[in-house]
Order: structure tokens, then C-alpha cells, then sequence
């Protein structure tokens, strides 16, 4: 009965899995595309998103802790349902952006002969843990239980950074228009 | 007269799957691909006439001439390879190395299984038929594993592909993924289920040839690769940084999530 059910659950899986790449589109994410989203990326959370100072303020347990003591309970659900909101909403977008990067980098690891295996498996697994488990925390934890981890995810996600930006150092703005020009898809801002 | 009706058709389909190759000189494009395609049309106008002439000996036809497709099946992971993976060597490579460990991986289970279980021993109580039916039904997980991770692969790099590469895998993994599970059913449910199985096997494999029909109707390569022409990355520095740095957000995301 085990066989029959890990056999069926095997076919529908790769059943399902057809059914995407008969979605997608035949061109691959490769060309200019991702290599201007990721040097937009790389400015997008350098810039905007992964500053110590924003990053601590979003999360502060101090602002917390005044509501809890000065203010009344219906202020205090409502402060900390909005920091949760503003906190969902900066999780989802370095969420986006290291996505692009995670594009950028299979643009470049698909076409380098050496590839290893286990590399890219641990990087597979990292990637898509790091992804899960940042929204996952969140949701379950709330935006105050967790600031150690935001202010790590935020540290790693800027060394992460520093190397993509000196990868991307070639592109000057004058190419970065021409390439964003010549990408098939809108660029992201 | 279902079941027939379905043979009929599928040997229309695998016809038009063949005259159709002629015209945008597909068969030298894809060889193993058509390879398969012809012998899948020649085993069933032969297994149809001597499904009319001899029924007695169908059965033992019908069983050889499967494997063999099944054996040629593995035609159309090499298409992949060749027209979808080539152009990308690290995705090949990953493939490759993919496909080795997960036969290595079935080897290993074949060889040790039996010892382990004595399943060989109990095999040996089956009729005939059910024997060919776990058989058959073995190869093809084999085949559809070694598939979902190609598939895997092509997905997870986004390798770009044209139609003719993309209908070759959505035709070849409705058939394989209909067929792995109707095997199961067929093996776990018995002959009850002999009536169903030959109504939805050969309508998943019809499905297929439809979709080969449309996808293979004219030649349309995998699109260009369109890189611009940059200086290239150093790969390795950007890889060794990105794992550093991933491995240090794992041991703390593992903390906190203990906590």
C-alpha cells in the first residue's frame, strides 16, 4: 500500500510539474534581464532596504515596550498589527530582491562548465530555506520575537551585496540604460 | 471496440507524428526521438495484425515489443540532453551528475531490495502477467525519476527551450506519469482494474502523440542564446561569498528557530 501511494504521489507530482513548464515561457531568464534587476537589486537594498538604522527602528522592541506601559489595549493591538504589516511588507521586499540576485547568480552558475554539485545543492537548499523561514518566523512569531534573526538576515543579505555589486562594478549607467533598453521584461524599481 | 477505436487512432496520430518530420527535416534534427516514434508505429500495426490474426500469441509480443519502446524511450532524455542542456554546461553537468546518482540509486536498491526482503522468492508465487506488469512497472519509475530530475534541473536554471524540445518532454511526461500510475494501480488492484488500465493508458499515450503532432508540426530550435556581450563573472568568487554567507544566516535562522 506504502509502493502504491509513493508511486501515485510520484506520477502526480511529475504530472503537476509538466503542467508548469507547459506555463512558462520558452525563453530563458538569461540575456540582460537579470543582470540589470540585480545591479537594480543590489542599489534597491543598499539603498533602501538593509540600513542598520531601518532596520532597527522597524523592528525596535523598545517602541514596544512604551506602548505596553503607556498606552491603552485597543492602541497597543493596533500598533503592533501595523509594525507587523510594516514588517511583512520589508520582509517581502528584500524577499524580491535577493530573488533577483538568486536569478542572477543561476545565470551565471548554469553556463560555468565546473559547476559542483554539492554546491549548488547546499545553495539550493540555503536559498530557499533562508527565503521560507524569514516570511515563516515572521508570521508565526511576530515582527518584535525575532530581532536577532532581521538584524543577521539583514548583515548577511549586505555581504551578499558587496560581492554582487563588485560582480556588477563593470556596469556603468550609461550601459545599465542601453542593457535596460535591450531587456525583454520591465525593469524593476 | 473502445480500446480498439483508441489503437486505431493512436496508429493515425503516430503516422502524422511521422509524415510530419518529412517536410521540416525533423527526423535528422531529432533522430532518437523519431527512432522511437517509428518504432512504436511499426510495433503496433504488427501487434494489431497479430492481435487479428493469432490472439493467443499477443501477449508475449505485446510484452517484448513494450520494453523495447520503453528502452527507446530513453531516446527522448537524450533529445533533452542535446537540445535543451548543451548550450548551458553547468546545468548539463548538474543533470549529468543527477542522472548518474539516480541510477546508481536504483541499482543499489534492485541489488539490495531483494536480499532484504525476499521479495524475489514471493515474486515467484505471481502469474506470468502480473510478473511483466511489476516489471514494466519498475523500468518506468526508473525512467520517470531519471526524467523529473532532468525536468528538475531545466527548471530550476530556466533553460530556455523551443517548442519542438518543450512538446517532446510534455508528451513523453504525460505518457510516463499516466502509465507509472496506472502500473501501480494495476499491480495493487489486479485484474479488476485490467479493463480501466486499457482504457487509460492508450488515451494518456494518445494525449501524447497529440501533443507531438502539434509540437513537431515544423521545426522551431530552442531560441538563441541571447548573452550580452559583458565581461565575464567571476563565478567562483561570487559562489564561495554567496555560500559564506548562507551558511552564516542557516546556523542563526537554526538558533532562532530553536529558541
Amino acid at each position: 500500500m506504502i509502493q502504491l501511494i509513493l508511486i501515485l504521489a510520484f506520477g502526480v507530482l511529475c504530472l503537476s510539474s509538466l503542467y508548469f513548464l507547459a506555463r512558462r515561457s520558452p525563453r530563458a531568464e538569461g540575456g540582460s534581464g537579470p543582470l540589470v534587476e540585480a545591479r537594480q537589486a543590489v542599489l534597491a537594498l543598499r539603498s533602501g532596504l538593509l540600513p542598520p538604522d531601518l532596520v532597527a527602528r522597524i523592528f525596535a522592541r523598545e517602541d514596544l515596550e512604551y506602548v505596553q506601559s503607556e498606552v491603552p489595549d485597543n492602541v497597543r493591538a493596533l500598533f503592533i498589527d501595523e509594525r507587523k504589516k510594516i514588517a511583512l511588507s520589508w520582509v517581502n521586499q528584500v524577499r524580491r530582491q535577493i530573488l533577483c540576485l538568486r536569478r542572477f547568480y543561476l545565470g551565471s552558475a548554469r553556463s560555468y562548465a565546473r559547476l559542483s554539485f554539492k554546491t549548488e545543492v547546499e545553495l539550493a537548499l540555503d536559498f530557499a530555506a533562508l527565503l521560507f523561514a524569514c516570511r515563516a518566523v515572521l508570521y508565526i512569531r511576530g515582527p518584535f520575537a525575532v530581532p536577532g534573526m532581521v538584524e543577521t538576515t539583514a548583515a548577511a543579505a549586505t555581504r551578499v551585496c558587496n560581492v554582487y555589486e563588485k560582480s556588477l562594478a563593470f556596469l556603468t549607467p550609461a550601459q545599465l540604460g542601453t542593457l535596460a533598453d535591450r531587456s525583454a521584461g520591465p525593469a524593476r524599481p | 471496440m473502445l480500446t480498439l477505436a483508441i489503437w486505431w487512432a493512436c496508429i493515425l496520430a503516430e503516422a502524422l507524428v511521422l509524415f510530419r518530420a518529412f517536410p521540416g527535416r525533423l527526423l535528422r534534427r531529432y533522430p532518437f526521438f523519431y527512432t522511437y516514434a517509428a518504432s512504436v508505429l511499426v510495433s503496433d500495426v504488427f501487434l494489431f495484425a497479430v492481435y487479428v490474426l493469432n490472439p493467443v500469441s499477443y501477449a508475449a509480443w505485446c510484452w517484448r515489443a513494450e520494453f523495447f519502446n520503453i528502452l527507446l524511450g530513453c531516446g527522448i532524455i537524450l533529445e533533452i540532453f542535446k537540445h535543451v542542456l548543451s548550450r548551458y554546461p553547468g546545468a548539463e553537468r548538474l543533470a549529468r551528475i543527477t542522472g548518474v546518482a539516480v541510477f546508481s540509486a536504483i541499482f543499489c536498491f534492485v541489488l539490495l531490495y531483494p536480499m532484504v526482503t525476499g521479495a524475489s522468492r514471493a515474486g515467484a508465487a505471481f502469474a506470468e502477467l502480473e510478473k511483466y506488469v511489476a516489471l514494466e512497472r519498475d523500468v518506468l519509475v526508473a525512467q520517470a525519476i531519471l526524467f523529473f530530475a532532468v525536468l528538475a534541473v531545466i527548471s530550476y536554471y530556466r533553460t530556455a527551450m523551443g517548442r519542438n524540445a518543450k512538446g517532446m518532454i510534455l508528451g513523453y511526461g504525460v505518457w510516463l506519469g499516466a502509465s507509472v500510475m496506472t502500473l501501480a494501480l494495476r499491480y495493487y488492484i489486479g485484474r479488476r482494474f485490467t479493463h480501466a488500465w486499457n482504457v487509460i493508458q492508450p488515451l494518456a499515450y494518445f494525449t501524447s502523440l497529440l501533443i507531438w503532432a502539434v509540437s513537431l508540426w515544423s521545426y522551431e530550435p530552442s531560441p538563441a542564446f541571447d548573452e550580452p556581450a559583458l565581461p565575464e563573472m567571476d563565478h567562483e568568487a561570487v559562489m564561495a561569498t554567496t555560500r559564506s554567507a548562507m551558511e552564516a544566516m542557516r546556523s542563526h535562522l537554526t538558533k532562532v528557530v530553536r529558541a
